[in-house]
């Protein structure tokens, strides 16, 4: 699963510690998402949508995806 | 690290070190009232001792993550599996070497003591087999 977390997470000037803060988990989940070795589910994926204020496609792609 | 993380982790310490400590209790006060309390009722305490710290497992699990869920699962399913098969392996060493291979201790050991020692010695290594999977799910999410 590819994902634009660092991208947005950096626009924000946020770190991996305060993104994990405001999702509610660990700077660690925040770290296996970004580097693509952890899939969200979609609950967690909505709520990355929500705090980003985008659609979940716009932020999760599949890695087969072009 | 959240202060929240920190508040987990000291309590899981206190959780783990009160687990121990009402394990080695029960331990005790079976091994000195060996022939008073019945050994159901040595049993019962074991497993309520085990179910309590189970029980006070359970705000930890509601605390964490789905990543780290997700990581105690893949551990207890895997390390618990291959756990199993040395288990097993060990369990047939154990069987058909001549007494003189076995350790020692274990040989003076009376049938019962020989089963239990067998029991606790599965459970350990199923313990071990996890600690190495969980830090191999870790390690292959860094």
């Amino acid at each position: 699963m590819k994902s634009k977390l660092r991208v947005l997470r950096a626009e924000r000037g946020w770190s991996q510690a305060d993104l994990a803060e405001r999702l509610a988990v660990s700077r660690q989940a925040i770290n296996a998402i970004e580097t693509g070795k952890y899939t969200p589910s979609l609950q967690l994926a909505f709520k990355v949508a929500r705090l980003f204020a985008m659609p979940i496609e716009a932020i999760f792609s599949d890695e087969d995806e072009p | 690290m959240t202060s929240q993380d920190n508040k987990t982790r000291a309590y899981l310490v206190s959780l783990l070190a009160g687990g121990l400590c009402g394990g080695l209790a029960v331990g005790v006060f079976a091994h000195r009232l060996e022939h008073m309390v019945p050994a159901p009722a040595a049993a019962i305490g074991a497993t309520a001792v085990l179910l309590l710290a189970c029980a006070g497992a359970i705000p930890v699990w509601r605390q964490i993550d789905e990543v780290a869920r997700e990581a105690q699962q893949s551990a207890w399913y895997w390390g618990g599996s291959i756990g199993s098969c040395f288990a097993i392996g060990l369990a047939v060493f154990a069987y058909l070497s001549p007494p003189t291979q076995i350790i020692a201790g274990l040989a003076a050991l009376t049938a019962n003591g020989a089963f239990a020692a067998g029991l606790v010695a599965c459970v350990l290594i199923q313990m071990a087999a996890f600690l190495i999977g969980w830090a191999i799910w870790w390690a292959s999410k860094r």
